[in-house]
C-alpha cells in the first residue's frame, strides 16, 4: 500500500501540543511526522446470525406447551471484524512511521465509526512518529496514546510502552419463553434474571480476556471500556469494548514520592 | 536506563535525565525483575501514579451485576410506596456488590477504586452494574507492603484515585457503597380539585409531599447502612430524584456514595501549596480538521 509520506519536505509535521512538543525533545525524542492508518471494510451480515451458543436457558412456562429454549452465544465474526480492522489501521500507521525512520508513534488517537451503515466499520488512527536520537532501534515499532511528560512519567514508574490496542465481545442472549419476567424459572418480584447478569458479565469478561491474551507479558492501562446494549430481533446484544496501550512492565515498580496539594489561583 | 536505575522524582534523586529515559524506550529493554504482566485497567496513568503515592497498584478491571425481576402491575396509580421495586433495586445492588467483591478476593486486591454505578430501571426489572479496578499493595523487594491498611472485607469506593488520595492523606478511608432508594406515588387529586386547580397559579402538593417521603425513606435507609458497614461519614452522594419515566404518578429518590471512616486519630489537615500558572490554555489537535483538507 502506498503511503501518504512518500515525497514529503525536510520539515516535521506532528499532532503534538506545544508542551508535549518540548517533553519529547527533553526525552531524546525527536519527531519526524503525523502519521495515519485507515481502514474501511464491510461487516458480513450474517454476522450477527453467527452467534454460537455458550449456554441454554430451560423453558420456563412448563405449563403451556410452549418450549422455546432461551440461550447466551457469543458473536465472534462481529467482533473478529472490528479487530481486524483496528490491526490493519494500526499496521498501516506503524508503516508510514517505519517509511520515516522512527523509532515509535506518540499520542496515538483512535476514531471508529459506522461511515455508511451498521455494516460498515471504519477506524481512524494517528499519531507522531518519533525517532529516538542515539538509541538503537527496535525491533518493532511501539505505539501509545500517551505523549509528552506522561510518557516520561511512565518509564519512571518502571515501564516501557508496547502498543495501543482494541478489545471487544459481544454476548447474544436469544430469549426463550418470557425469560425477561421470569427469574431463574419463577414469576414474582425479587428473583435474579439469571440469563441477563450473565450477559453482561460474558461480554465484559470476554473483552477482558481477550485484552489479556493480546500480549500475556503486557498490561493495559488507560482502558476506555464502552458497553452497548441494543435489541435484535428476538436477541438482546451486549457489546464490550476495551481501548487503550499495552505497556510493558521493564524493571520493579519504586514508589512514587507523595504528591503535593495545591490551590490553582487565576481563572 | 538500567534496571538499578533510581525513580526519577524519589527519593535521593532530584534530576530527571529524560535522555536516558528515550534511550530506554528505544531499546524496549526488560529485565529479569520485570515483573508480571495481564493487568487491564480503566484507570488513567495519572490515577495509577497517584496510587503509586499512596502505596497502591492496579490488577484488574472488576465488575458486578445485579438483575431482580419485578412483578407486574406494581407500577398501577396507588397510593404510600412501590415496596416491590425498592426490594429488587436493594437486591440488585447487594448481588453486584457481592458478585465484584468475589472478583476482587479472587485477584488478591484489597478494594476498589473509581466505582462506577450503572443504574437501569425497567417496568419488569431493577438492574445495577458497578464496574471499578481492583487495587492491591506495592511491595519493595523485601516483600513489604507499602499500604497499610488491613481490611477484613475488599473496600468498595466510587472515589477517583485523586480523591482516594486525598481522603487517605487526611487519615480518611473508604469502607462500601451505601444506597438509599424510594419509590412513592403522587397521590391522585380528586376530580373537584383537579379542574378546580386548572385555572390558579398553585403547588401540586402530592407531588411535593410525595418527593419529600421518598426523600426520607431513601436518605435513612443509606444512614443505616452507613453505620451498618462501621462507618462515620460518607462522601460523594449522588442523587437521583425524579418521576419514573415509565409512571410519572411515581416519584423516584435514589442516593448512594462511599461510606468513610476515619483511622488516624485526628484529621489531617493538607498543606496546601499555592500556584500561580502562567502558561496559556494550549490547542489541542482535533482531528476533525484533517477530513476537511
Amino acid at each position: 500500500m502506498s503511503t501518504a509520506t512518500a515525497g514529503r519536505p525536510h520539515a516535521f509535521d506532528s499532532g503534538l501540543t506545544t508542551p508535549d512538543f518540548a517533553a519529547c525533545l527533553a526525552m531524546g525524542l525527536q519527531p519526524l511526522g503525523l502519521v495515519q492508518g485507515y481502514f474501511v471494510g464491510q461487516i458480513s451480515s450474517w454476522s450477527t446470525y453467527s452467534g454460537y451458543p455458550v449456554r441454554n436457558y430451560p423453558c420456563a412456562c412448563y405449563e403451556t406447551g410452549m418450549h422455546n429454549t432461551g440461550w447466551l452465544g457469543r458473536v465472534d465474526d462481529l467482533d473478529q471484524a472490528w479487530m481486524s480492522a483496528h490491526g490493519t489501521a494500526l499496521e498501516r500507521m506503524l508503516k508510514e512511521a517505519a517509511d520515516l525512520g522512527a523509532h515509535g508513534v506518540v499520542g496515538v488517537t483512535t476514531e471508529m465509526s459506522h461511515p455508511t451503515n451498521a455494516n460498515s466499520c471504519e477506524v481512524h488512527l494517528y499519531g507522531t512518529a518519533v525517532l529516538s536520537v542515539g538509541g538503537p532501534a527496535p525491533q518493532r515499532l511501539w505505539s501509545t496514546q500517551l505523549a509528552g511528560h506522561k510518557l516520561a512519567k511512565l518509564v519512571e514508574i518502571g515501564y516501557v510502552p508496547g502498543s495501543v490496542a482494541y478489545a471487544r465481545c459481544t454476548a447474544m442472549l436469544v430469549e426463550g419463553c418470557n425469560m425477561e419476567f421470569y427469574g431463574s424459572g419463577r414469576c414474582g418480584t425479587g428473583y435474579i434474571i439469571t440469563p441477563l447478569q450473565d450477559a453482561h458479565e460474558l461480554a465484559r469478561s470476554g473483552a477482558v480476556d481477550v485484552a489479556r491474551r493480546m500480549s500475556p507479558a503486557m498490561s493495559m492501562y488507560g482502558v476506555d471500556m464502552e458497553v452497548h446494549e441494543t435489541e435484535g430481533t428476538g436477541a438482546t446484544y451486549i457489546t464490550c469494548s476495551l481501548r487503550g496501550s499495552l505497556v510493558r512492565r521493564a524493571r520493579s515498580t519504586l514508589p512514587v514520592s507523595p504528591p503535593v496539594a495545591t490551590v490553582s489561583l487565576g481563572s | 536506563m538500567s534496571a538499578n536505575a533510581p525513580a526519577l522524582g524519589g527519593p535521593g534523586h532530584q534530576e530527571a535525565d529524560l535522555g536516558e529515559l528515550g534511550r530506554a524506550l528505544a531499546a524496549g529493554e526488560a529485565s529479569a525483575a520485570a515483573g508480571p504482566g495481564g493487568v487491564t485497567s480503566d484507570l488513567s496513568l495519572d490515577e495509577v501514579l497517584l496510587l503509586h503515592s499512596v502505596g497502591l497498584e492496579p490488577v484488574q478491571v472488576v465488575f458486578g451485576i445485579g438483575c431482580v425481576s419485578i412483578l407486574n402491575g406494581v407500577w398501577v396509580w396507588g397510593t404510600g410506596t412501590v415496596t416491590d421495586a425498592h426490594d429488587a433495586f436493594q437486591r440488585a445492588f447487594s448481588t453486584a456488590k457481592e458478585s465484584i467483591r468475589q472478583q476482587v478476593h479472587a485477584a488478591g486486591a484489597v478494594g476498589v477504586v473509581g466505582v462506577d454505578v450503572d443504574v437501569h430501571l425497567s417496568p419488569h426489572r431493577s438492574e445495577v452494574v458497578v464496574t471499578g479496578t481492583a487495587v492491591r499493595s506495592c511491595t519493595d523487594e523485601e516483600g513489604r507492603n507499602h499500604f497499610k491498611v488491613k481490611y477484613r472485607s475488599p473496600f468498595l469506593c466510587d472515589l477517583s484515585a485523586r480523591d482516594f488520595a486525598v481522603l487517605s492523606s487526611a487519615g480518611w478511608y473508604p469502607l462500601d457503597l451505601a444506597a438509599g432508594v424510594s419509590y412513592v406515588h403522587a397521590p391522585r387529586r380528586g376530580l373537584g380539585a383537579s379542574i378546580g386547580q386548572s385555572v390558579q397559579n398553585v403547588e401540586l402538593t402530592n407531588y411535593t409531599e410525595a418527593l419529600y417521603d421518598a426523600r426520607e425513606a431513601a436518605m435513612e435507609e443509606m444512614q443505616a447502612q452507613i453505620s451498618t458497614f462501621g462507618g462515620t461519614g460518607l462522601v460523594d452522594a449522588k442523587i437521583v430524584d425524579r418521576p419514573v419515566p415509565f409512571a410519572h404518578h411515581v416519584v423516584e429518590f435514589m442516593v448512594y456514595g462511599t461510606s468513610i471512616r476515619m483511622l488516624a486519630e485526628d484529621h489531617i489537615h493538607p498543606e496546601l501549596a499555592v500556584v500561580l500558572p502562567v502558561d496559556d490554555r494550549v490547542r489541542t489537535f482535533e482531528a476533525a480538521s484533517l477530513r476537511k483538507s
